[in-house]
């Protein structure tokens, strides 16, 4: 066992002692929304693209996540799997009553327009613009590698745990991804 | 690190992912281990080929990481701590009727089982009477 496993080993039994303080106290579960709102908050905004809905599916996220903790249970997994699969699932939730309800309210348009956007975003040439919209037609698992390895510069070890498969599994994954992203680039430009 | 940072601006995203791309083999040929200085993981994720690492590097450039607003961040803390505590308090009282008030609550049951046993003397009186 190499020095990085020794200290992600460590730094998960901490936290599975916060965890569990955390099903009682508020202060603990303060710490780990501390810990881990940046992450919540930058996956769901890749997944919709808007600080609105980011800002009100992190809230659901940390409100079902504090409702339910007292049924969590420690798998030698970071907590913050937990937390991403309830994103997630809030998100496609979210992604399929957009698809369902197809006329959006001007007001609701004008809202999500006035937000400003990330600088790195709001200049967006062409190329960049195709990038992203090709990003978001990918699966969900997929735009999750991306925006755990890209976004929050973490090690495809990590992000195997986080995403419950092995760090070769999401080598592979991540070699696929790039390959039907640079496929589905190319289809466009011809 | 100055000529690397004027090197960097200078170059273009595809010599910049072609350079890394051959960074593992280059220190390989010296004998540097990539375990010892800790980077093994981070640069077998660049061992892409040209086309791929191209792809990549214009990937860390959009999905650059987006943090909340310091004010929504703030207020939803508040809000779930509010809500945590609510929580904590309202576990903590169902026991405490019966942890701080003994006395109360062992009259309530004496009250109850008083109370039953004349509804059943009354009851089987009542029984007798019409028999």
């Amino acid at each position: 066992m190499d020095n990085n496993e020794i200290a992600e080993r460590d730094e998960l039994a901490e936290e599975a002692i916060l965890v569990e303080r955390a099903k009682t106290d508020a202060e603990a579960f303060g710490q780990l929304y501390e810990k881990y709102v940046d992450q919540i908050y930058n996956y769901i905004f890749y997944r919709t693209t808007n600080h609105y809905d980011a800002e009100d599916l992190t809230a659901k996220v940390f409100f079902n996540a504090l409702q339910n903790i007292e049924k969590y249970q420690h798998r030698g997994v970071p907590f913050s799997a937990w937390l991403y699969r309830i994103a997630h699932n809030l998100t496609a939730n979210w992604h399929r009553d957009r698809s369902r309800r197809k006329v959006i309210a001007l007001d609701e348009l004008a809202l999500v327009s006035q937000r400003p956007q990330p600088e790195h975003l709001t200049e967006l040439n062409n190329e960049k613009e195709h990038l992203l919209n090709a990003v978001q037609d990918l699966p969900a698992d997929r735009q999750q590698l991306l925006i755990l390895k890209f976004g929050e510069d973490l090690s495809n070890a990590r992000i195997g745990k986080i995403m419950g498969r092995t760090e070769g599994a999401i080598k592979s994954l991540y070699h696929r991804t790039l390959r039907a992203l640079r496929k589905d680039l190319q289809e466009e430009k011809e | 690190m100055t000529e690397w940072l004027s090197l960097r601006n200078n170059l273009s995203n595809h010599k910049l992912a072609e350079y890394i791309a051959a960074v593992p083999a280059f220190l390989e040929e010296r004998g540097i281990n990539l375990e010892h200085i800790g980077v093994r993981d981070e640069l077998s994720s660049v061992e892409l080929p040209p086309e791929l690492a191209d792809l990549a590097a214009q990937l860390s450039a959009l999905l650059r990481p987006v943090r909340p607003k310091p004010c929504f961040r703030a207020k939803l803390k508040q809000d779930l701590l509010a809500a945590a505590r609510e929580r904590e308090f309202t576990a903590e009282a169902a026991p405490n009727i019966l942890t701080r008030h003994p006395v109360a609550m062992g009259a309530a049951i004496a009250g109850s089982v008083l109370s039953l046993s004349v509804a059943g003397a009354a009851a089987l009186y009542y029984y007798h009477q019409r028999n």
